[in-house]
């Protein structure tokens, strides 16, 4: 059996995707919570868990990213008191990561620790998405206004969200190049 | 006598980690053969790297699985092969307990980690209840069946992963270092436990402790890829001189190694050291810290007083403690990383002891954490040890120079690799050598012979202890501390014993 | 809720409820919340939902998401009448209708609607061991592995946040150069977001590295246990059953039926 199959062979073991899953979402809900920028914003704070969602996508795939990335920050409502928003976020940020990752997997040029330019363009679907979610999720919950005054935080967040990804994918890859036979 | 059969024969196993870019495959078996009788308990000594952890999971058929590479040769367990199974088929066979228990641990309570394993093999309800109350109880952890196994210390961790396997009882035991950090009296129950169970145990250590006399059966010592059967008697000089040779012990450890000049340069009593002002490097007096309790609740509080510290140049001093007693949260008070709730840390600036801030202590100090890992983040050795010296406005000529002499001093391998995919070991002197290159005054190393072998620990301390700087390190290892430092403190509860 | 998932356990009588219940009951809220019913009577099931958060979790506890939804609620009341200025005016401009009554109580009712969507989460999560919550969702036909991850996930979140302390601590130290504090940054300030991102990079690649190796291993750990056998798992801990989850499901179905008798009679 070459190393191919051998490969082929753990990505496709249960135990293996449930132990890269729970990582990253563990790993989501972190970035989401620990970094938190308070400002004047209401709702929540600006935070890490885009730039995450991102390079789970980059680097994962979209499957990966679909699930780190909304139970991830789902969790994160829960046990940090915004509870309410958990089942916003799971779809929201899920399927940002879900798109994102399809986008970002579709093809790649040059050694897997240069800069892709499809991320650009995962990073701003994504953003619809998301953005786009929360913003309906809002209209129902807080009216027309407070949710036009949330859509430029939202914008805010995940352009963040992608000039962390970028560096941070590149930055991985470089230092620890087996991380790319942990996609699936 | 009529021979037993053995349980356990692994025949002229080969195996050898994938290559990388940049770094040659790592050959870490050849010719490797070990015969282990049913009911037997055998210890396999192997110092660091040499590839304990990889040969317990080719047992268990977790590498190449998992890890890449290529295998050869032959596994068997009575007659069946082993690398032909999936580990989780072999789960009543062979039972593994790893190194590290936070890695292993998956449950968010401890009656549901050991129940675990069992529902997995579809056990009913009831019978899951009595085996798992059974193992509990044996482990005497009966107590802390409703709490998180995070709150468990680290042996009562260890304690909860061998009452998994007791729930289970596979036919063969393979305990990765799982006797280190457990104190003498569970180290004796546990050896009690395997030996009255008559389980074929193989226990694999980097260090050899006195207990095996009483409980095992057989020695094996693994060196160079292969493995031979240890047949001097343990306690005779030919034993001694086999654990030196193959460098599990220091010369001379045991006894002091007395230049005569007890407490000259390094000290950790009311007294301090003899060194005069002008030569002392760091004075320490009246720290106190008290610990708030962890909002998790998995550190209790306690209360680190120590009345006085003072290290010369080329001083060296080791705490030693158990775990605990405060080993760490007085390296990072030395450090800066926590302010002390009173007392005082002067340090030389500028020729003379000024008491010294936190960023100041920073400066002064390097720290070796345990875990090397904690800082690497560069792709190559090179680039991770020229980091520090940017700042210094060096030319680049002058910059490879310094990061030659290191890469020699500390024995690395140069060229593009990545850190991340070297050795433990290596990883570990890569700290040590990115330290170097700051030329920190005082260097602190925490539990650094975790993980190297004896020697290459005695010579990262030579290094470190040399006429400017001043060094401190932290271990469990009373026969280490005495073999290679000036003066030895040991700390309990928080306060210098 | 921190506490609920890395502490101790709640043993009031809601605590101990069948979470499958409880989330009927959410669910009944939720609707409720969102039903054209009067201000008035909204206010009144707010103030139930209200009521048995303070009496089962705590006064303080309950105030927590009322002080953290607060903002939101202001930025509401504020914003929300501007886009209905239809109907009588409260409030008028040189001629404009600046403020109307219906734009008033629109914002009324998404306040109302709002605090009783949080609360009702907040008493539901507060109130329901996360163990229980993963079991009643495996028992609504989720599979055992998203089962698996999530119990793994809660379980990992408190080692990767102290890794990145530890992490922080150690480029900080590494780092530290004269005249500088290195990753130890000063007073943050909104323009340097961008840069105190880039500086951040070192700290989170090292995260990074340390969390995705460890991936591997946790699967070898979960075969070491069996995960990935063929045949079908038993499960030690479970819900409810027999007459304990007959009465905590009559106990929720007369509750909603309650309710909606409520609406139907307080339009």
């Amino acid at each position: 059996m070459n190393d191919k199959d051998r490969k082929a062979g753990i990505a496709g073991s249960p135990a293996f995707r449930i132990a890269s899953l729970a990582i990253l979402t563990a790993l989501t809900a972190v970035f989401t919570y620990m970094v938190r920028i308070p400002i004047a914003r209401t709702g929540g704070y600006l935070n890490l868990g885009d730039v995450i969602i991102y390079f789970t996508a980059f680097t994962f795939g979209p499957v990966s990213a679909l699930v780190a990335g909304g139970l991830g920050t789902a969790i994160t409502d829960l046990i940090s008191g915004y509870s309410q928003w958990a089942p916003i976020s799971l779809l929201a940020h899920g399927l940002q990561g879900l798109v994102a990752g399809l986008i970002a997997s579709i093809a790649r040029r040059g050694k897997p620790s240069t800069f892709n330019p499809l991320w650009l363009l995962a990073a701003v679907a994504g953003t619809v998405v998301m953005a786009g979610g929360y913003l309906i999720a809002q209209i129902l919950m807080l009216g027309l206004g407070a949710a036009l005054f949330e859509l430029p935080w939202n914008l805010l967040q995940n352009l963040i969200g992608l000039a962390g990804a970028i560096p941070l994918t590149i930055a991985v890859r470089q230092a620890y190049p087996p991380v790319t036979r942990l996609r699936w | 006598m009529t021979p037993i059969d053995p349980d356990l024969t692994v025949k002229n196993l080969s195996f050898s980690y994938p290559e990388y870019p940049g770094i040659a495959a790592r050959h870490l078996f050849s010719g490797l053969n070990l015969e282990l009788p049913a009911g037997n308990i055998a210890v396999l000594l192997a110092r660091p790297d040499q590839g304990k952890t990889t040969l317990c999971r080719l047992l268990a058929s977790l590498v190449p699985r998992f890890s890449g590479g290529r295998l050869g040769g032959e596994i068997s367990l009575g007659t069946l092969q082993l690398p032909a199974q999936e580990p989780y088929d072999l789960i009543e066979q062979v039972g593994l307990v790893f190194q590290h228990p936070g890695e292993q641990l998956l449950a968010s309570r401890c009656d549901s980690e050991v129940a675990f394993p069992l529902e997995s093999l579809g056990v009913d309800r009831s019978e899951i209840e009595t085996r798992l109350a059974g193992a509990l109880c044996t482990m005497d952890l009966e107590r802390y069946r409703y709490q998180s196994p995070k709150l468990l210390s680290g042996g009562e961790k260890k304690k909860l992963l061998i009452a998994c396997l007791l729930a289970v009882d596979p036919r063969l035991w393979l305990l990765d270092e799982t006797l280190e950090e457990l104190d003498s009296t569970t180290k004796r129950q546990l050896l009690q436990l395997l030996k009255t169970g008559h389980r074929s145990t193989l226990i694999l250590s980097a260090k050899w402790h006195e207990l095996f006399r009483e409980y095992v059966d057989r020695i094996f010592l693994m060196e160079e890829g292969r493995i031979r059967v240890v047949r001097e008697t343990p306690g005779s000089p030919e034993f001694q001189r086999l654990l030196l040779k193959r460098g599990f012990v220091l010369p001379g450890e045991g006894r002091r190694t007395g230049n005569g000049s007890v407490r000259e340069r390094a000290s950790g009593s009311a007294g301090g050291s003899a060194a005069t002002d002008r030569k002392k490097l760091l004075v320490a007096e009246d720290l106190y810290f008290r610990y708030p309790e962890d909002n998790r609740g998995t550190e209790p509080a306690f209360t680190l007083r120590i009345d006085h510290i003072d290290l010369a140049a080329g001083g060296i001093l080791a705490v030693v403690g158990d775990n605990g007693s405060g080993k760490s949260t007085l390296g990072r008070l030395l450090c800066g990383l926590l302010s002390p709730g009173a007392g005082q840390i002067r340090i030389r600036r500028g020729g003379i002891l000024q008491p010294a801030s936190s960023e100041e202590l920073n400066r002064f100090t390097g720290y070796l954490f345990q875990d090397p890992d904690l800082q690497i983040f560069l792709p190559t050795v090179f680039e991770e040890l020229a980091l520090g010296l940017k700042h210094l406005s060096l030319t680049a000529d002058e910059i490879n120079r310094r990061v030659q002499e290191t890469v020699s001093l500390f024995g690395l391998p140069a060229g593009e690799a990545p850190p991340s995919l070297m050795s433990y070991g290596i990883r570990k002197k890569l700290q040590a050598g990115v330290y170097y290159l700051l030329e920190r005054p005082l260097m602190i190393i925490d539990e650094g012979d975790s993980g190297l072998s004896v020697n290459d620990f005695a010579e990262m301390v030579r290094i470190f202890g040399n006429e400017e700087r001043a060094l401190i390190f932290i271990t469990h290892d009373h026969r280490l501390a005495d073999a290679l430092a000036d003066e030895v403190v040991e700390l309990k509860s928080g306060s210098f014993v | 809720m921190i506490a609920q998932v890395y502490g101790k356990r709640g043993t009031t009588v809601v605590h101990r409820y069948d979470p499958r219940a409880k989330t009927l009951l959410l669910l009944a809220f939720l609707v409720l919340f969102f039903l054209p019913i009067r201000v008035g009577y909204l206010a009144a099931y707010l103030a139930v939902v209200i009521a048995l958060s303070g009496i089962f979790l705590g006064i303080s506890n309950t105030l927590r998401p009322i002080r953290l939804i607060l903002p939101i609620l202001v930025l509401v009341l504020l914003l929300t009448p501007p886009f209905y200025r239809e109907g009588s005016a409260l409030l008028t401009v040189r001629g404009v209708t600046v403020l109307s009554v219906s734009g008033l109580m629109l914002a009324l009712r998404l306040i109302i609607r709002f605090s009783g969507i949080t609360m009702a989460f907040y008493l539901f999560i507060g109130t329901t061991d996360p163990d229980d919550l993963i079991l009643a969702i495996r028992w609504f036909r989720l599979p055992f592995s998203v089962a698996l991850v999530l119990g793994i996930a809660l379980a990992y979140i408190p080692t990767i946040l102290t890794l990145y302390d530890q992490v922080r601590d150690a480029h900080r130290l590494r780092l530290a150069v004269e005249g500088e504090v290195g990753m130890a940054a000063a007073r943050p300030r909104k323009r340097g977001l961008f840069k105190r991102l880039r500086e951040a990079i070192p700290v989170l690649t090292s995260v990074l590295i340390l969390s995705v190796r460890r991936i591997p291993t946790l699967a070898m750990a979960l075969e070491c246990r069996g995960v990935g056998r063929k045949n079908p798992r038993t499960s030690y801990h479970t819900l409810k059953t027999g007459t304990a989850l007959l009465r905590d499901g009559a106990i929720a179905t007369a509750a909603v039926a309650a309710l909606a008798i409520s609406a139907v009679l307080f339009p």
